[in-house]
This record gives C-alpha cells, structure tokens and sequence, in this order.
C-alpha cells in the first residue's frame, strides 16, 4: 500500500524546495532555433550598448570587482564608496543610506524570526538570502539589460523637453523610439521583480534591484510623457489638449 | 481596478503581411492555451486563495496575461494589414474574414470560438496551482509550435518573448505551489481543502487527520 510517508516534504529543508523547480539551467542550454536562444532578447530589446563590462570599469568605485558589476557599484554616482551588500556583515555596508542591510536584518528574518513584522505579513522565511539567483543557477549572462543603462538620454537634462510640434524630425523619431524601448525594458525587469518578490519576498539583493529600476522608470516615463504624449489617460498634459486619443495606439506599428 | 498604459509590453513591427501565419497566431489570443483563457483563469482563481502572497502573484500574472492578449492581437493585426482580395482567398483566411472583416475576434487555429471550458477555478490552491503550471506548459509547446512555423524574424521575436513568459510564470506557480504545501499538513496535503475548511487555520495546522 502506498504511504503518504514517502512524499514528506517536511523531513527537507523547506527552504531549499525552489530547487525542484530550477529550469533556469536548461533554459541557458536551450538552443532548439539557431539565434533565437533565451536571454538574447535582453539584447535585442533596446540595449543599444551592450558592452556592460567595458562601460563599468569607467566607474569609480575603489573596490571594483569585474564579477559584482553592478550590484555593488551604483554607476549613477561613480564617486561613491562600493557597497559590500554580499557580505551582509555588520562591517559590510559602508554606505547605509545606499544599501539597507543593516536596518532591513534587524526588521526582518535576520534570527529566523517568523513572528517579524515582515514575515508575518507575507511569506516565512527561514534565512536571509545573500546569494543571487542569476550565479546559483549559472544563469550569469553579466548584462542586465534593464541596468546596463548610461544611455544618452538617461542624461539628458529634463528641462529640455516640452517643446512639442506635431510633426517630428528624423532625430525626434529616433530618441522617441530609443526612449518608448528603454522604457519597456525598465517596465519589464520591473514586472519580472515583481513576480520574483510575490514568492521571494525578502529577497534583499531583489528588493533593492526593484527599488533602482523603480526609480529610473518613473523618471523616463515622466520624460517621455512630457515630450511625446500620454502613456495612461492620467498623464494627459492638457496644456496640448486632450492627447490620449490623438498620439498612436502601439499595436499600429506606427513606431 | 486596472489603469491601462499606452504601450505593449514587448515591441511588434511587422513589416510584411501574412494573413495564413496571422489565422494560426490567433489561437494564442482565444485558443484552448490562449492568453484570453491564462487571464481569466488567474484573475478568477484570486478570490478564493487563502494565502496573501499567492493572491498577489495571480493578481500580477493575470495583468501580465492581458499585456500578452495586447501583444498577439497587435501581432495579428499587423500581419493582415493592406490585404487583396486574392490573398485572402487564397491564405484560408477566407473564413474568419467572412465572419469577421479584420476584427479582433478571440478563436482557435481550427476555428472554434473562445470559451471558458479552456480555463478552470476549483478552488482548491493545490488543484488550481497544478491547474495553471498545466496551462503554462501548453502554452509553451504552442509558442514553439507557432515559432517553428513563422518565417518572419519580426513575428519570430515577439513569439519567443511570449514562450519566455511561460516558462517564467510556470517557475513562479511552482513556488507557489511549495508555498501552499509548506501551510498544509506534510503527512497529508489533502487532509482539507484550505480554500474551504475551516480546518484550515493556523492553530489546526499539522495537528488534523494524523
């Protein structure tokens, strides 16, 4: 007679049962169609300037690491100290401000606490993850397309927008569609975080990466809706008049 | 509620119409693995999912679903842009045309129209979790199918990022599903049903039918 015994999940670490679910290595591997691998579209999707690993070693953090590329060293400010977020030490984090380890430890699941603010309210968790999933799946294709930025108009003043025409030049089309893809692919590293978090939810290394790419898209997207029109019906600036219905529907091609 | 915002999720610029790829590509919109089925089935199985973090990753794949709805029909639409009479006649896209000019409408490739006997609600968290890591992977093996017959590299990309989806969402509802069964009694995942039996509170928990 079959025994329910033999199925005891709860002689295992609990923690460890995302480990049945680990695709992500046969993805890597997953060549069926010539050039039409996964992880490619990262690069096909809007990251113009894939070279991620030249670009940083302009940055100025003391400590670079070529292997922790972006996660440590906050590229928008070059200047500032790197972060030992790996470490999750107590001595690790010279710049609290920058990275919340610290504060987040105490408030949540640093003794595996289940009665924590934080665990209470969402899902247990037993350990504090310090690992990435990208580097324990070996799925490290060292370019976040949604990090990798530095591009052009990441840069560019804000103030310059808001001279509209209704006619645009072949440069205005040019940065309109080089802004729309960057902000796909901001919204998109954003809705995968998200779906990420619903079941990892004190993933630090995620929160954080959330917090970044949150940042960055409410800035382009601001951008983008002050120079070309609305991306929702409550970004309408009427100083144009009422442009919802007007600009392109994107499943026109018309981009 | 649901705001919606002027932009797919995944760009489609297809250049050359194809009105034979466009009929088979509906089926991911209204097929028997369509995303029209994926939305709705998630978004209708979040009202009786005990767990909080569960209720947020339907809630979130299911608005994801509505994206890729937007995605094929974008897809679809722009493959039967600009077509003769002739080449209407002769792609067997004859049919749908009769029935339906160019309008967006939710069938399968044989032609059948959408219908909610493609999706299930149980609820039960563990049938329904299995419920949709099911359908996860029959939309994938339909992506491949449609990838290894589209030609075009424009309708190619699109397709593929939509296979991507499937397997990601099917990784999350297999977390999820370990989630449930870690709330249950290890001895007995069916000892009750979580989404119904009061059993099912936390002091009860571990402790029933041993």
């Amino acid at each position: 007679m079959r025994n329910n015994d033999s199925f005891d999940f709860c002689e295992k670490n609990h923690y460890d049962c995302d480990r049945d679910f680990d695709f992500c290595d046969d993805d890597c591997e997953y060549n069926g169609y010539d050039r039409r691998r996964i992880g490619d579209y990262d690069r096909r999707n809007g990251c113009e300037d894939f070279d991620c690993h030249r670009r940083d070693r302009d940055c100025d953090c003391d400590d670079y690491d070529t292997y922790h590329r972006d996660r440590d060293c906050d590229c928008d400010d070059g200047h500032r100290r790197k972060c030992e977020c790996e470490e999750r030490g107590r001595e690790g984090c010279h710049d609290h401000d920058e990275c919340h380890c610290h504060e987040r430890e105490n408030d949540c699941c640093h003794d595996n606490d289940f009665d924590s603010e934080c665990c209470e309210r969402t899902a247990r968790c037993s350990e504090c993850r310090d690992f990435n999933e990208d580097e324990r799946f070996g799925c490290n294709s060292r370019c976040d397309a949604a990090q990798s930025d530095e591009s052009w108009f990441d840069c560019r003043e804000e103030d310059e927008c808001c001279q509209r025409s209704r006619e645009l030049c072949e440069e205005e089309k040019n940065f309109k569609r080089k802004l729309k893809c960057r902000i796909q692919v901001l919204d998109f590293a954003l809705v995968e975080t998200a779906l990420f978090l619903d079941t990892h939810p004190c993933d630090f290394e995620a929160l954080r990466y959330y917090r970044i790419i949150r940042k960055k898209l409410a800035r382009l997207e601001r951008l983008y809706e002050c120079k070309f029109g609305p991306l929702t019906n409550q970004g309408v600036d009427t100083e144009f008049g009422w442009e919802w219905a007007t600009c392109p529907w994107p499943w026109e091609g018309k981009e | 509620m649901w705001t919606y915002e002027k932009m797919l999720q995944f760009p489609v610029n297809i250049k050359k119409a194809d009105p034979e790829m466009a009929r088979l590509i509906l089926t991911a919109l209204g097929g028997p693995d369509g995303e029209m089925g994926a939305s709705n089935r998630y978004l209708h199985q979040r009202y009786a999912m005990p767990y909080p973090q569960i209720v947020a990753l339907l809630t979130d794949i299911g608005s994801e679903e509505m994206n890729h709805m937007e995605i094929v029909s974008a897809i679809v639409r722009q493959l039967t842009r600009n077509l003769s009479s002739k080449q209407i006649q002769e792609s067997g896209f004859d049919a749908f045309y009769t029935d339906h000019t160019l309008g967006m409408y939710p069938v399968s490739a044989s032609g059948d129209p959408f219908m909610s006997h493609y999706f299930q609600s149980k609820g039960d968290p563990i049938t329904d979790m299995h419920e949709n890591m099911a359908a996860e992977q029959k939309a994938r093996t339909m992506y491949e199918n449609l990838i290894r017959m589209a030609e075009d590299d424009d309708v190619i990309r699109p397709l593929e990022f939509l296979r991507q989806r499937e397997i990601v969402h099917y990784q999350r509802f297999g977390e999820a599903l370990e989630i449930i069964r870690r709330e249950l009694d290890c001895k007995n995942y069916y000892a009750f049903n979580p989404g119904f039996d009061k059993k099912a509170s936390m002091e009860d928990r571990g402790l029933e039918s041993k």
